[in-house]
């Protein structure tokens, strides 16, 4: 199915008068999936006019998520692994015109490699780094250690009140994935190394490449690629450490609302997304968090404290038809907006392919697309009633 | 040298004294409009909170536009208008579709510009929202001066607009697919756009930079001299910024940040400041390091620079100007490296044509960074910062 033609159905169906619709027709190229043998994914967009190329690694961390005890124990495995066997692989990635961009989500880890449309193979062998044992020494640990806590002084208002609604909903059983200074000390590299070898299998794998090759010689070296990956046969890591307190993110410096939700493609997820971004629509100073979710998810409004959170929750009942035909457009513009450039919707369709395998954009092209003027006004409902903390 | 020949963009002056500055389109199927409004001679501090007050007012409505209909252009184009305030300038930016976008957009554009509302309730909304704290401590960087904020009368505001908004310090800029039709369509808007000049704001004392709660992670930042933006060194200096701050390869991470464990976020870009462009390097740290001990820790390194330190830089800002890396050197203001794109060319062009000169073709630049010697970037890195200003802000943010 076409999801460029599928955008283009959502933005003019039913819509009265959208004097501005955003296309992404033209930036969307041929795409081809595969499942190889070892259950690795392979996922190859074909964009002849791109003038880079995208490739990136996203594994699943289903049964392998952050506890108590292992609270940001990948976040920290991300930090020592990113640095390469030799601990120069940045160095050596960015003397090509290149770049690393690793990043730790709750449901996923992810590394992005981007450069040139020549550096396919270049972009893979950087890679294939990444994937072998954990150099790292303890002297690096407790540097990283340091510059993680350093990194915890820059969470923003907003993402920290975004953990804080997390916790509020899901408690420990959804982790977010940034650790605290108690946890990270706990964790020894052979604690690390174990984990590592737990979240770097071929099954967890999705590896999407995106530039102008041609489809056949980005899926053959791709296939190579997965094929070499490390066999499962690791046991998931149990901590070694014991769970401490749940360590609290501190601030207050905003207040949050948020809805719980089901995975990526629950219908009613897609509602009350849809909802809150018509929602965010009523003030200029509104965050708004969502990341698809493996099974349970959080969509998270965010204002500061001293915003009118209730205002905006509260629509008034002769607005709520306007807001749902506004949650139905402004949807297709968060979908847009994901697969608005090669960076973007490589990440996504690597982070829904790595949540399930029915996982790609097209599919909730659909359900948008299902998504009837009652489902949005029940979703704005739902936010009149959703809970409310800081 | 090299670089007077490379020129390459458009500027033109139209009617009534309004600028126009643009590169050429690039292929996409979307469009950037902006109006870059520079203010020529240095700001007081109360002007610059009265700036930061205004800035936020055009967001809350027009005589032709509601706050609402404002908000709300995103749900049909993928993204709000923005305002971005800089120290003397601000800059306008609305997106749109290259197909019949300019139809809604422009019009909200110029009204932006030209007929704001700034009345009692709309300034009272802005000065509040102007007046909290950075969401993050990287972000005091950019908000210095808002101790002034919550004194900002409303008379100051609009006589700031009054004499700001004319039409001799905006410069028009497009990016992205657009095509002489838009451009014209742009320029069409403001073409009978004829304020009265308005009276300058008096200078008020200068404030001090933001108090210390001396509880979490401060800000540190190096100011450089400055370069003009047509000047030959132009390229010399976006190298030296790659080496130092750009990147996991540059000096900053691997010393200040891999061996010394200072900070997590660090960066140095040259920006828009003044008349021209000025080198910064910031960090935040919890543990603040002496400013001229954190200076001479950086010169020293300067110092070991080799040839693939000038190698990883050419290649990094290259990869930036060229094809879209989303790490670079040249900041045209406080949120982030320019990116080719709709958004980034219609940006780069108001700079540039707002300091008064044709902006510079990114790709043409990104030629010239070859014909810098590793000498020049080491000679002029360490001139840079040996004189460079430094500002410190201590503390979490507080409300």
């Amino acid at each position: 199915m076409n999801l460029a033609i599928l955008c283009g159905v959502i933005l003019a169906g039913g819509q009265s008068s959208p004097p501005v619709a955003r296309s992404v027709t033209n930036a969307v190229g041929e795409v081809k999936r595969e499942t190889l043998a070892n259950a690795s994914q392979l996922v190859v967009e074909c964009v002849p006019q791109a003038d880079r190329l995208v490739v990136v690694l996203t594994l699943s961390t289903e049964g392998q998520e952050d506890t108590p005890a292992t609270y940001g124990w990948r976040h920290l495995l991300e930090h020592l692994v990113a640095r390469g066997p030799d601990g120069n692989l940045d160095t050596r990635i960015e003397s090509q015109g290149m770049l690393l961009v690793p990043s730790t989500l709750r449901d996923a880890s992810r590394f992005d490699v981007r450069g040139g449309p020549e550096q396919l193979n270049s972009a893979l062998g950087f890679l294939g780094e990444l994937t072998g044992p954990l150099q790292a020494t303890d002297a690096q640990r407790e540097t990283e250690l340091r510059i993680m806590t350093e990194e915890f002084a820059l969470i923003s208002e907003s993402s920290a009140a975004g953990t804080r609604a997390w916790r509020r909903v899901y408690g420990p059983t959804r982790m977010d994935p940034f650790g605290h200074p108690d946890t990270l000390a706990r964790a020894t590299l052979d604690d690390l190394d174990r984990l590592r070898r737990g979240l770097f299998v071929s099954n967890r794998m999705t590896l999407n490449i995106a530039g102008p090759g041609t489809v056949e010689s980005m899926v053959e070296a791709g296939r190579d690629w997965l094929t070499k990956a490390p066999s499962p046969g690791f046991a998931a890591p149990t901590a070694t450490a014991e769970a401490g307190a749940l360590p609290t993110i501190a601030s207050g410096l905003a207040t949050s609302a948020a809805l719980p939700v089901g995975a990526w493609d629950d219908p009613k997820a897609a509602a009350r997304l849809g909802a809150a971004l018509a929602l965010a629509d009523r003030a200029p100073d509104i965050d708004l968090i969502y990341t698809p979710a493996r099974r349970e998810g959080l969509i998270i409004l965010v204002v500061p404290a001293d915003g009118d959170l209730a205002g905006v929750l509260n629509v008034p009942d002769d607005e709520l038809a306007y807001r749902a035909q506004q949650a139905q457009r402004r949807l297709s513009a968060w979908l847009g907006f994901q697969m608005g450039t090669l960076e973007r919707r490589t990440q996504f369709r690597g982070l829904l392919a790595s949540l399930s395998r029915r996982g790609r954009p097209e599919r909730l092209v659909e359900i948008f697309q299902n998504l009837k003027t009652a489902d949005f006004l029940a979703a704005l409902r739902d936010w009149r009633r959703a809970e409310v903390g800081q | 040298m090299m670089l007077l020949g490379l020129w390459a963009g458009l500027a033109l002056q139209i009617k009534p004294g309004i600028a126009y500055a643009a590169l050429p389109a690039r292929a996409g199927d979307e469009i950037a409009y902006a109006a870059t409004i520079r203010v020529p001679t240095p700001m007081s501090a109360r002007e610059r909170a009265a700036w930061i007050v205004l800035g936020e007012s055009l967001l809350e409505g027009t005589r032709d536009y509601s706050r609402d209909t404002l908000l709300s252009y995103g749900s049909q184009a993928g993204r709000r208008p923005q305002v971005v305030v800089g120290d003397g300038l601000m800059r306008i930016e609305i997106s749109a579709p290259a197909l019949g976008g300019a139809a809604v957009a422009v019009p909200m554009l110029a009204s932006m510009v030209t007929n704001p509302l700034l009345g009692p309730e709309e300034l009272n909304e802005s000065r509040r929202r102007a007046s909290r704290p950075p969401s993050t401590v990287w972000n005091l960087g950019s908000q210095p001066w808002n101790l002034e904020i919550a004194l900002v009368r409303d008379v100051e505001v609009r006589e700031l607009y009054a004499w700001a908004f004319r039409p001799e310090w905006v410069t028009l800029s497009v990016g992205g697919a657009f095509k002489p039709v838009d451009s014209a369509h742009l320029r069409g808007q403001f073409a009978d756009w004829t304020p009265g000049p308005g009276p300058r704001l008096r200078p008020g004392k200068d404030a001090a930079l933001r108090s210390t709660t001396g509880k979490s992670a401060g800000w540190l930042g190096l100011v450089g001299p400055m370069i003009s933006a047509n000047s030959t060194e132009l390229a010399a200096m976006v190298l030296c910024a790659t080496a130092l701050g750009v990147g996991k390869g540059s000096l900053l991470h691997r010393v200040i940040r891999d061996q010394d464990a200072l900070s997590y976020r660090q960066e140095a870009f040259i920006r828009p400041d003044g008349q021209g462009f000025r080198l910064h390097v910031r960090l935040a740290s919890q543990r603040m390091p002496e400013t001229d001990a954190l200076r001479v820790r950086m010169i020293e390194s300067v110092r070991r620079w080799i040839e693939t330190d000038r190698e990883r830089a050419v290649a990094l800002a290259r990869a930036n100007l060229t094809r879209g890396l989303t790490v670079g050197p040249i900041w045209l203001d406080d949120s982030g490296p320019y990116v080719p794109s709709a958004e980034g060319d219609a940006a780069w062009a108001g700079v540039f044509g707002a300091l008064g000169v044709t902006p510079l073709r990114p790709g043409l630049l990104a030629e010239a960074l070859d014909s810098v010697s590793l000498e020049q970037i080491k000679a002029m890195t360490e001139q840079a910062l040996a004189v460079a200003i430094p500002q410190r802000i201590s503390g979490t943010p507080s409300p």
